[in-house]
C-alpha cells in the first residue's frame, strides 16, 4: 500500500473500535455522516459520500436504521463505514474483530481487505489473532507485553487475495510459526513477571 | 363440544364470563367504564340522602358549574396565567438546569462546590421558601417564575449530571477521533446522551412546578387557578372548588400524556 500525498480536508487517521462506539441516538446514515459533518462537508456531498461508504460495506438499505437494530457484524461494518468516509491518511483497526464471533469475522476480515485495497489508505491494525494478521497484512511488527517495543518486523509476501485457502501456503505456515514463537516466549515472559509482581 | 381439549387457554375463560363485550379487557373501557360508574352512583346516593350541595355537590351540578365557569366566569383566563406560569418557570429551569448539569458533570472542581449546595438545598421543601421569596420579589409574575423554576431545576440538573457521567466513554473517543472540538463533544455526544435521563428529570421537575405555582397562588395570588380554588372555598361555591380540581386533575392528564408519548418517541432508537 501506498501512502498518498493527502488533499487539505483528510484526516491524519480514523480509528474503528473493538466497541463498535456508534452513536445509538444517531442512525447508520447520520452515525457514518458524523465526522463530515464535523468537517463542514456539504450536507449533499456528504449524503452522497456515506451512502457510498455504506454500499462499500454491503449495507445499503440500512441507512435509517439504528445501530440496536443491527447485528454485531454490521455495527462494526457501520464503524468501518463512519472510518473510510473520513478517507484518512490513516485508518487505525484497533482490534476491530475482537468482539465478534468466528464466521462474522472471517467475512468482514475478506471484506476489510478488498476495501484497504480499493482505497488509498494505510491501515494499521493492532490484533491478537495470528491468523487475522497474515491474511490481512503485508507488513507485521510483533510487539513485547510490557513494556511495549518491537520485537520483530515481518514482510508478509503472499499473494493477493488471500483467503482461506491461503492458511494452506507453506510461506504461510512458516510465517505463522515464526510470530507465534515469538508471541510464546513474550508471553511465557509476561507470566512470569506477574507471578513475581503477585508475590511481591 | 365434548371432544374440547381439558387446559383451556385462560382468554376462554373470560370470554365465558363477560357476556357484553363492552366489558373485556380493554384497559379503556375498564378506566373509563369504572370512572363513570363511580360518578353515577355519586349521583344517585347524593341525590336519595338529600345532601346539601353545600357540603357534597352532584357530579351534574359540578359540570355545570365548569361548563358556566369557562363560558362566562373567566376560567380560561385563569387557567392560561397558572400556566404561563408553570411553564415560564419550568422553561427558564430547564435551560438553566441543563446547562448547569453539563458544567457540574464535566468538571470535577464545579461538581465538589455544586454538590454542597444541592445537599443543602434539594431536600428543602421549597414551599419553605415562599415567604422569603414573597419579602425578595413581591408576588408579582418574578416571583411566581422563581417558585416555579426553583421546583423544577433541582431535579433536572441532578438528572442531568447524572445522564452525562453515564455517557459510553467510548462515544467521547470516537467523537475526537472523528474531529469533534470539546464543546462539540459536549453538544453532540454528552447532551444527546443524556437527554432519557434529562427528561426523566423533567418529568419529575414539572410535577414540583405544578404542585409549587398552585400552592402559591393559593397563599397570596389574586389571579390563576390557585387563587380562584382558595377564594371559591373561603365563600364555600363547593361546586365551584370541585370544578377546578377537575380542571387540576386534567392538567395532570394532559401533562402525563405529552410526557409518556415523548418518552416512547425519545426512546425510540433504544427499542431492539
Amino acid at each position: 500500500m501506498e501512502m498518498s500525498g493527502g488533499g487539505a480536508q483528510r484526516p491524519a487517521m480514523s480509528t474503528v473500535w473493538q466497541a463498535f462506539n456508534l452513536f445509538p441516538w444517531l442512525t447508520v446514515l447520520e452515525n457514518t455522516v458524523f465526522g463530515l459533518k464535523l468537517a463542514g462537508v456539504p450536507i449533499a456531498e456528504r449524503d452522497a459520500r456515506a451512502r457510498r461508504a455504506l454500499a462499500a460495506v454491503d449495507l445499503s438499505g440500512f441507512e435509517h436504521r439504528f445501530p440496536r437494530q443491527l447485528s454485531g457484524g454490521m455495527r462494526q461494518r457501520v464503524g468501518l463505514a463512519r472510518a473510510l468516509v473520513m478517507e484518512p491518511e490513516v485508518l487505525l483497526l484497533d482490534e476491530p474483530f475482537g468482539s465478534l464471533d468466528a464466521q462474522t469475522r472471517l467475512v468482514l476480515q475478506e471484506q476489510l481487505a478488498r476495501l484497504v485495497e480499493t482505497s488509498h489508505t494505510t491501515a494499521i491494525l493492532v490484533t491478537h489473532s495470528i491468523e487475522e494478521a497474515l491474511l490481512l497484512s503485508d507488513h507485521i511488527i510483533v510487539m513485547t507485553a510490557r513494556p511495549g517495543r518491537v520485537a520483530a518486523q515481518i514482510e508478509v509476501t503472499l499473494p493477493r487475495p488471500r483467503t482461506l485457502a491461503t492458511t494452506h501456503d507453506p510461506t504461510y505456515g512458516k510465517l505463522f510459526d515464526q510470530i507465534y514463537s515469538l508471541l510464546r516466549d513474550e508471553v511465557m515472559r509476561a507470566m512470569i513477571i506477574d507471578s513475581v509482581g503477585a508475590r511481591g | 363440544m365434548t371432544q374440547r381439549p381439558v387446559v383451556e387457554p385462560m382468554m376462554d375463560m373470560e370470554d365465558v364470563m363477560v357476556p357484553s363485550p363492552l366489558l373485556r379487557n380493554d384497559p379503556r373501557v375498564l378506566g373509563w367504564g369504572s370512572l363513570i360508574l363511580v360518578l353515577a352512583a355519586w349521583e344517585i346516593i347524593a341525590r336519595l340522602t338529600g345532601v346539601s350541595a353545600l357540603y357534597l355537590p352532584r357530579p351534574s351540578q359540578i359540570i355545570e358549574t365548569l361548563i358556566s365557569m369557562f363560558a362566562t366566569g373567566g376560567l380560561v383566563a385563569d387557567l392560561m396565567v397558572t400556566l404561563g406560569r408553570i411553564f415560564g418557570g419550568f422553561s427558564i429551569a430547564l435551560v438553566i438546569g441543563t446547562m448547569l448539569g453539563i458544567w457540574i458533570a464535566t468538571s470535577e472542581r464545579v461538581r465538589a462546590i455544586a454538590d454542597m449546595f444541592i445537599a443543602a438545598l434539594y431536600p428543602l421543601p421549597k414551599i419553605t421558601l415562599i415567604p422569603l421569596l414573597i419579602i425578595w420579589l413581591g408576588t408579582g409574575g418574578p416571583f411566581m417564575l422563581t417558585i416555579s423554576g426553583l421546583g423544577a431545576i433541582f431535579p433536572i440538573v441532578i438528572n442531568t449530571v447524572l445522564g452525562v457521567r453515564q455517557c459510553d466513554p467510548g462515544l467521547v473517543l470516537a467523537a475526537r477521533d472523528l474531529g469533534a472540538t470539546q464543546q462539540q463533544i459536549v453538544r453532540m455526544v454528552l447532551l444527546p446522551s443524556a437527554i432519557p435521563s434529562i427528561f426523566a428529570g423533567v418529568r419529575l421537575g414539572l410535577g414540583v412546578s405544578i404542585i409549587l405555582v398552585v400552592a402559591a397562588e393559593m397563599v397570596v395570588g389574586k389571579t390563576g387557578l390557585g387563587a380562584r380554588l382558595y377564594l371559591a372555598g373561603q365563600v364555600l361555591e363547593t361546586e365551584q372548588v370541585f370544578a377546578i380540581l377537575i380542571v387540576l386533575a386534567a392538567l395532570g392528564i394532559v401533562v402525563t400524556k405529552v410526557q409518556d408519548t415523548i418518552d416512547v418517541w425519545l426512546g425510540r432508537w433504544r427499542l431492539d
